[in-house]
């Protein structure tokens, strides 16, 4: 039988009523399943933001109010400690920059020292070389308008502009410390905030030219501490920042810091349990999902063929091999799938829009958040469930095929 | 078709059937064959293992001096496709397909009718069973004479040399019986073996050997 043939075949059968049902419930499984997959990609995606690219989790702050040249010599003799700075870098400074003003949109950037030329992914250019040099995020909004309410996303993303296209210009930083002068900086690079999860107006300056513009004198920091209640007095550049080589080896410096007598934390704080939590229940639930299809579609398919019986026996008494009934079969269950599949991608995708739409995961559906599953893992899903599904059709037919014609034909 | 101490057991638990018992005959082409008995008498069995829908277990059976036994899954269904043409008393027929599609079945696999022919072949098989104006009628449109008459073209769709009909006028009237009895003996008369398994006496004005068949064996021809 020719392929046209086949399929106008095909066709006279395809809408049966248990073909119907076996169609809804296969876009209901795959769309669960695209789902789970999209869930899981966009917690693992979250998870090395906060977690593996995460900085501030192999950073230590020690805290110290007499901090002296000994106790410097006692930190840098621990294993393990990549950096040993000043706690000025663990601040930030802004900057309003009138080459940026647009309209009634006020040019502004934050500025953060590089501590690290590994910190960073450039992107177009070079990294930072020399003083005067700024490295800026490739997504790049230099406005004050970023956290404004009154300011949209869709504004907000309409005005995002690509870093590269202001390299080699130069502007100049304010200066906080009243000694020196306004810093002229050149940029040179533009790096991935996205990775880092920097906020789009982020750049990046030496550590040299840092210490020129920030803020110079200790401060203190007024902050309210939750678990006492209360607010608490520091002083924010008081005591050091300390970069450790590997995210496992943090707590044991810590603790060694900590038996020094050092009043040291962890920067930055991350529920990891909540990403395994958030990235293992949709894991479950597609493990579910695949079980529960496995059997929704054995059982769908057997009640499939056996209706179909009849119509076995009547090819079979017509001449029809094996073969070509098995090829007729798996013809009308690809098509099925096929459609079932695409249907279901539909769907999952207006979910997902839907989802952006609503700003369901606030400032990342914007910026960060991809939830679309690459094409690639699309595809690899369809080809892995049709290989299932033809799979068990071919198991159960050819059982069914095994039966005497006149069985058959009984019905 | 010639059957050599053909035997059929249907193996139970308590005790095994003798379902046919060494049966012995042959049927040519030109003629028309009658198969009577009383209720499992085995005659329906007879008539599909004729039809290579049912298996034997033991002895011999030819057709067209093939050896069935030595036989592939693949030969066997070739040899019902273009030799053998079926009729069966509950019709048999695909509910998703219209008539002439019905008809047109067993040609989708036959090489041999070109695919512009199938139609055209399968509009004059019901012509000539004087189905011309139910086509496009699906079979739960039709009367039971209507649709044991598409079952009728279908079994003639590939010009197929031997009609063996199970019960054919079983769930008909008269005036229906009277039309397939007439129809399979103009068909004989063109040189096709007819055989008929029923148990309406009727037949006996048309064929032109009564096989009887009791308990598994041939009783007189």
């Amino acid at each position: 039988m020719d392929l046209v043939t086949r399929i106008k075949y095909i066709k006279k059968h395809v809408l049966e009523k248990r073909n119907i049902i076996f169609t809804i419930i296969l876009i209901f499984i795959i769309i669960i399943i695209l789902c789970c997959l999209s869930t899981i990609k966009t917690f693992l995606f979250l998870k090395n933001f906060y977690i593996k690219n995460n900085l501030s989790l192999r950073t230590i702050l020690v805290k110290n109010p007499d901090f002296t040249e000994e106790d410097f010599e006692k930190i840098n003799s621990i294993d393990n400690i990549e950096l040993n700075v000043e706690m000025i870098f663990n601040s930030q400074t802004t900057s309003l920059i009138k080459e940026f003003n647009d309209g009634d949109l006020e040019g502004k950037i934050t500025i953060l020292p590089l501590l690290s030329k590994n910190d960073i992914k450039i992107i177009d250019g070079n990294n930072l070389n020399n003083s005067g040099e700024i490295i800026c995020p490739k997504k790049f909004y230099p406005y004050s308008t970023l956290y404004n309410e009154a300011y949209g996303e869709k504004i907000i993303s309409s005005k995002i502009m690509d870093g590269k296209k202001i390299l080699g210009k130069t502007f100049k930083i304010h200066s906080e410390n009243e000694l020196n002068d306004d810093l002229l900086v050149k940029v040179v690079g533009t790096y991935d905030g996205i990775s880092l999860n920097q906020q789009l107006d982020t750049c990046y300056i030496s550590m040299s030219d840092f210490k020129k513009v920030a803020f110079p004198y200790e401060r203190i920091d007024l902050w309210y501490d939750e678990n006492n209640e209360k607010h608490v007095e520091q002083f924010e550049y008081e005591g050091r920042l300390i970069r450790i080589d590997k995210k496992e080896n943090v707590n044991k410096v810590l603790t060694k810091l900590q038996k020094m007598g050092f009043n040291a934390y962890i920067s930055g704080v991350v529920d990891t349990n909540y990403y395994t939590i958030m990235i293992l229940i949709p894991t479950i639930v597609i493990f579910i999902s695949l079980l529960l299809a496995i059997v929704i579609v054995s059982s769908i398919i057997k009640k499939k063929i056996l209706y179909q019986q009849k119509n076995l026996g009547i090819l079979k008494v017509s001449g029809y091999t094996n073969s070509e009934i098995i090829k007729n079969n798996l013809c009308e269950t690809f098509l099925i799938y096929t459609f079932s599949f695409a249907i279901a991608f539909i769907i999952y995708y207006s979910l997902l829009n839907i989802l952006k739409y609503y700003r369901f995961l606030g400032e990342f559906t914007l910026y960060n958040i991809d939830l679309n599953l690459n094409y690639i893992y699309v595809s690899l899903i369809y080809f892995i469930f049709l290989f299932l599904i033809l799979l068990i059709n071919l198991k159960v037919l050819k059982k069914s095929l095994k039966i005497d014609v006149i069985e058959l034909l009984k019905d | 078709m010639i059957l050599d101490n053909i035997e059929k057991i249907y193996y139970m638990k308590s005790n095994d059937i003798k379902a046919l018992n060494n049966i012995n005959c042959s049927f040519e082409k030109g003629k028309f064959y009658a198969i009577m008995g009383h209720s499992g008498s085995g005659k329906s069995t007879l008539i599909n293992i004729l039809g290579l829908i049912d298996s034997y277990t033991s002895g011999k059976y030819t057709i067209n001096g093939k050896d069935v036994t030595k036989l592939s899954e693949k030969e066997l269904a070739n040899l019902r496709m273009r030799n053998i043409g079926f009729i069966f008393q509950e019709f048999y027929l695909d509910e998703n397909l219209k008539a002439f599609e019905n008809v047109m079945l067993p040609m989708l696999i036959n090489k041999e009718i070109k695919k512009s022919e199938r139609k055209t072949i399968s509009f004059k098989l019901l012509k000539f069973l004087g189905l011309d104006n139910r086509c496009y009628h699906y079979p739960k449109e039709l009367s039971g004479g209507e649709k044991q008459r598409v079952c009728l073209a279908r079994a003639l769709a590939n010009n197929p040399d031997f009609i063996l009909a199970d019960e054919p006028t079983g769930a008909l009237d008269e005036e229906n019986e009277k039309f397939v009895f007439k129809t399979l003996k103009e068909l004989s008369k063109q040189g096709k073996c007819v055989i008929v398994v029923t148990h309406s006496n009727i037949i006996k004005n048309y064929s032109d050997i009564v096989i009887n068949i009791s308990k598994g064996k041939i009783l007189e021809k």
